[in-house]
C-alpha cells in the first residue's frame, strides 16, 4: 500500500478483531488497514469505541480474554531485519514477550490508574531494564536517573524512590514515557497519552513525546480522539470509524483537504477562535451499537452526503484520491454503481 | 511513621479504661452476685447456710461495697497481674486463664494457617480462572463450607475419626496424657488431635476467605497497570504475583487485626462439642455462673485483643500500602 513497503516497521492488513461476549459476537475491527515506516510518525483518530485502542492492543497481543484476532496479518520488522507476522505469536510466547517492552513500548491513557500505586518509580522502570537490558542493580539505578532526567523530572535521583501518587499527573506520564523508552524500543504506541492532563500540561507531554521521538528515530503511533493533537505530531493521520480506517492521509490535506464526510465532520467539531460565534457543530447520531452494525457503508445512517441505496448496500472499497491520500467512500467511486440513486 | 505508632500505642490506654470500666458494669447488671447463686445452690442439696458465713464470704470477696470500690479493687489488682478470683473454680484467675489461652493460641493458630494456605491459592486461581470449571467447583466448595454450621462438620469428622480411624477424638489431649506434665509424647499427641478442630475451625474461615481474595483479585486485574504491567512483556506468573496479587491482598492484611479476639471467643460451640479444654467454654461458663471476676477479666482480655489487633492490622497495612504511610 505504502510505496516502500519494506521500510514500513508494522505493516498491518485486513486486521479483523472480534469479542465474543455472552451476549453475542462484537466485530471491533472489521478489517483495518495501516503502516508505520521506520522512524515515522502516524496518528490514529477516531471517536470513542471505534476501534483504536483495540487496533493498538491487537499489535502488542494484549487483547481481553474474549477478544480474538480473526482475519488478517501484522507484520514486524525486528530489530535483526526480519519480517514477522504477529497474528502468529501466542499472546504469552517468549517471541511476543522479547517485541513487547522491549521492541514496541506504549503509553497509556490514565497516568494515575497506568502506573503501580505499591512499587516506587524506580522499581516500575528498573524492572524493564532487568527483563530486557539484563543489567545489574548499580547500572539499572544509573540508567533511571538518565532516563527521568531526560524525560525532564528533577531532582531524579531522589525521585526515583518515591512512589508515583507523590507525583502531579504531567510528572507521572513522563515517568510513564521514562518507563517506555527503559528498554529502547524502536516502536511506541502512544494511546491517548494526554487526555487525563491539564491542557496546559497536554502541551507539555506531547512536546516531549515528540522530542524523544525524533531523538530516538522512533517510530511513533499516537492514538487519539482529538485530531489537534495530531496537527504538529504525525506524518500520516489514520481516520477511523467503527472498526474501519475510512481514510488516511499526510496530516496537512486531513486539514485542508478532508475528503471524507466523517472526517469532514470530526474537522467541524473543532471549536474555533476565529469565525462566527455558534453552537459547536457535531456530527449527528452515534456510534452504531456493536451487535447491530448498519448495513453497507458503516457511516451511512449519519452521513450529511449520504448518496443513496449504494450507501446502505454496499461496503465501500479503499480508494487513492493521490499518492499518500486514501478514502473510503462512494463519492470518489467513478464505477457507475454511483448512479444508482432512488 | 514512629510518631503514628506511639499516637496509636497512647490511644489504647484509655479505650481501654473505658471497656473495663463499662465490661465490669455489664457482669454486674444481672440480679444477685455469684455467692446468691452459690446460697442458692448449697440450699437446694440440702445444707443449711449460716448467715455469718454468708457475711464473712460477703466480705472477703467484698461483694458488700459499692460497685466502684469493687471495680477500683479488681483493676488495680489486673494492673499488678493479679485478675481476681474465681468463686466457681476456687483458684485464682491467674491460674485458669493461661494454660486455657495457650492451648486456644494453638487452635486458632493451627486453623488460622490452614485457612491461609489455603484460600490463598484456590482464590488467587478462581480470580485468574474466573468461569473455569474449577472456579465453580472451588465456589461451590465455598460455600459448601461456608453454609455448613462448625458444629455439624466437628460431629461428622469425630464419628469419622473414632469409628473409621479408631482414633481417641475429642478434647486435645488423650486420657493418659490429660494430666501428665509436658512431654515430647504429649505434644505429638496434641498434635494428633490438633487436626480436627484446626480443620473445622479453618473450613468456615477459609470459605469466606476464598471469596474475599477472588474478588480482590477480580477487582485488580480489571486495572489499567496491569495492562502497563503486561506490556512490558513481563511473564504472565511473574506480573500476576508482583502487581495485582500485591495488591489483592492489602484488604486482606486488615482483617488480620480481627483473628486476634477470636482467639478467645471464637469457635466456643465447635469447642464445647469436641470438648477442647479452651477458652471459649470457660468464658462460657464464667458467664453463666456470674462468675464476675473471671467473666471480666476474659472481656477485658478481649477488649485489649482487639485493641491490638487493629494497632498491628494498621500497622501491617502501613508497611504494605506506601500510601498509607506517606498520608
Amino acid at each position: 500500500m505504502t510505496e516502500n513497503g519494506s521500510k514500513n516497521i508494522i505493516d498491518v492488513k485486513d486486521l479483523q478483531v472480534s469479542f465474543f461476549t455472552d451476549s453475542g459476537v462484537v466485530r471491533a475491527l472489521n478489517g483495518v488497514n495501516f503502516a508505520i515506516p521506520q522512524g515515522k510518525a502516524i496518528g490514529v483518530v477516531g471517536e470513542s469505541g471505534c476501534g483504536k485502542t483495540v487496533t493498538s492492543y491487537a499489535v502488542l497481543q494484549l487483547l481481553a480474554k474474549t477478544a480474538k484476532i480473526t482475519q488478517g496479518t501484522i507484520q514486524f520488522q525486528k530489530r535483526d531485519g526480519t519480517v514477522v507476522d504477529l497474528t502468529q505469536y501466542k499472546p504469552g510466547s517468549n517471541e511476543m514477550r522479547r517485541i513487547r517492552g522491549g521492541e514496541i513500548s506504549m503509553i497509556f491513557q490514565e497516568p494515575m490508574s497506568s502506573l503501580s500505586p505499591v512499587h516506587t518509580v524506580y522499581d516500575q522502570i528498573a524492572e524493564n531494564l532487568f527483563l530486557h537490558k539484563g543489567i545489574n542493580e548499580k547500572q539499572a539505578r544509573e540508567r533511571t536517573v538518565e532516563l527521568l532526567q531526560l524525560v525532564g523530572i528533577p531532582k531524579a535521583a531522589e525521585r526515583m524512590d518515591e512512589y508515583t501518587f507523590q507525583f502531579s499527573g504531567g510528572m507521572r506520564q513522563r515517568v510513564m514515557i521514562a518507563m517506555a523508552l527503559a528498554p529502547e524500543p524502536r516502536v511506541l504506541i502512544a494511546d491517548e497519552p494526554t487526555t487525563a492532563l491539564d491542557v496546559t500540561i497536554q502541551a507539555q507531554v506531547l512536546q516531549l513525546i515528540k522530542r524523544m521521538q525524533e531523538e530516538f528515530n522512533l517510530s511513533l503511533m499516537l492514538i487519539t480522539h482529538d485530531l489537534g493533537v495530531v496537527a504538529h505530531m504525525v506524518d500520516q493521520v489514520y481516520v477511523m470509524y467503527r472498526g474501519r480506517v475510512v481514510e488516511d492521509a499526510p496530516v496537512m490535506e486531513v486539514f485542508y483537504e478532508p475528503r471524507h464526510p466523517y472526517t469532514r465532520g470530526l474537522l467541524n467539531s473543532i471549536p474555533k477562535l476565529r469565525g462566527p460565534r455558534g453552537k459547536v457543530a457535531s456530527i449527528p447520531g452515534t456510534v452504531p451499537d456493536s451487535y447491530n452494525l448498519p448495513s453497507g457503508c458503516l457511516f451511512h445512517p449519519r452521513c450529511s452526503q449520504y448518496i443513496g441505496e449504494v450507501c446502505r448496500q454496499n461496503v465501500p472499497q479503499t480508494r487513492a484520491v493521490s499518492a499518500n491520500h486514501r478514502v473510503s467512500c462512494f463519492l470518489y467511486d467513478e464505477t457507475p454503481d454511483v448512479q444508482k440513486e432512488v | 511513621m514512629f510518631l503514628y505508632l506511639v499516637n496509636r500505642v497512647l490511644m489504647i490506654i484509655p479505650t481501654l479504661i473505658v471497656i473495663s470500666m463499662i465490661s465490669f458494669v455489664i457482669i454486674q447488671l444481672p440480679p444477685g452476685d455469684y455467692l446468691t447463686t452459690y446460697m442458692a445452690r448449697l440450699q437446694q442439696s440440702g445444707y443449711t447456710v449460716d448467715q455469718s458465713e454468708i457475711d464473712s464470704l460477703n466480705r472477703r470477696y467484698g461483694l458488700d461495697r459499692p460497685i466502684h470500690v469493687q471495680y477500683y479493687r479488681w483493676i488495680t489488682g489486673v494492673l499488678r497481674g493479679d485478675f481476681g478470683y474465681s468463686f466457681d473454680w476456687q483458684r485464682p484467675v491467674n491460674q485458669l486463664i493461661w494454660e486455657r489461652l495457650a492451648l486456644t493460641l494453638a487452635v486458632t493458630t493451627a486453623s488460622l494457617i490452614f485457612s491461609w494456605i489455603l484460600a490463598f491459592p484456590i482464590g488467587v486461581y478462581s480470580a485468574v480462572k474466573q468461569h473455569s470449571v474449577g472456579d465453580y467447583f472451588f465456589t461451590f466448595l465455598g460455600f459448601l463450607g461456608l453454609a455448613t454450621p462448625n458444629f455439624m462438620i466437628a460431629l461428622l469428622l469425630m464419628f469419622v475419626a473414632h469409628r473409621y480411624l479408631g482414633w481417641s477424638v475429642g478434647g486435645l489431649f488423650s486420657p493418659e496424657y490429660m494430666a501428665a506434665p509436658w512431654s515430647m509424647g504429649k505434644v505429638v499427641d496434641l498434635l494428633k488431635h490438633l487436626w480436627i478442630p484446626m480443620v473445622v475451625v479453618g473450613t468456615a474461615g477459609t470459605a469466606g476467605l476464598i471469596r474475599v481474595m477472588r474478588n480482590n483479585l477480580l477487582d485488580e486485574l480489571s486495572k489499567p497497570y496491569v495492562l502497563t504491567a503486561k506490556s512490558k512483556g513481563l511473564k504472565e506468573v511473574t506480573m500476576l504475583f508482583k502487581y495485582p496479587v500485591r495488591l489483592a491482598i492489602i484488604p486482606f492484611v486488615s482483617t488480620v487485626g480481627w483473628q486476634l479476639p477470636n482467639l478467645i471467643s471464637g469457635a466456643t460451640i465447635v469447642a464445647v462439642v469436641l470438648s477442647l479444654p479452651t477458652a471459649g467454654p470457660l468464658l462460657l461458663r464464667a458467664l453463666l455462673s456470674q462468675d464476675m471476676y473471671l467473666a471480666g477479666s476474659f472481656v477485658l482480655l478481649l477488649a485489649s485483643l482487639t485493641c491490638i489487633g487493629t494497632l498491628i492490622s494498621d500497622v501491617l497495612l502501613a508497611l504494605v500500602d506506601p500510601r498509607i504511610r506517606y498520608e
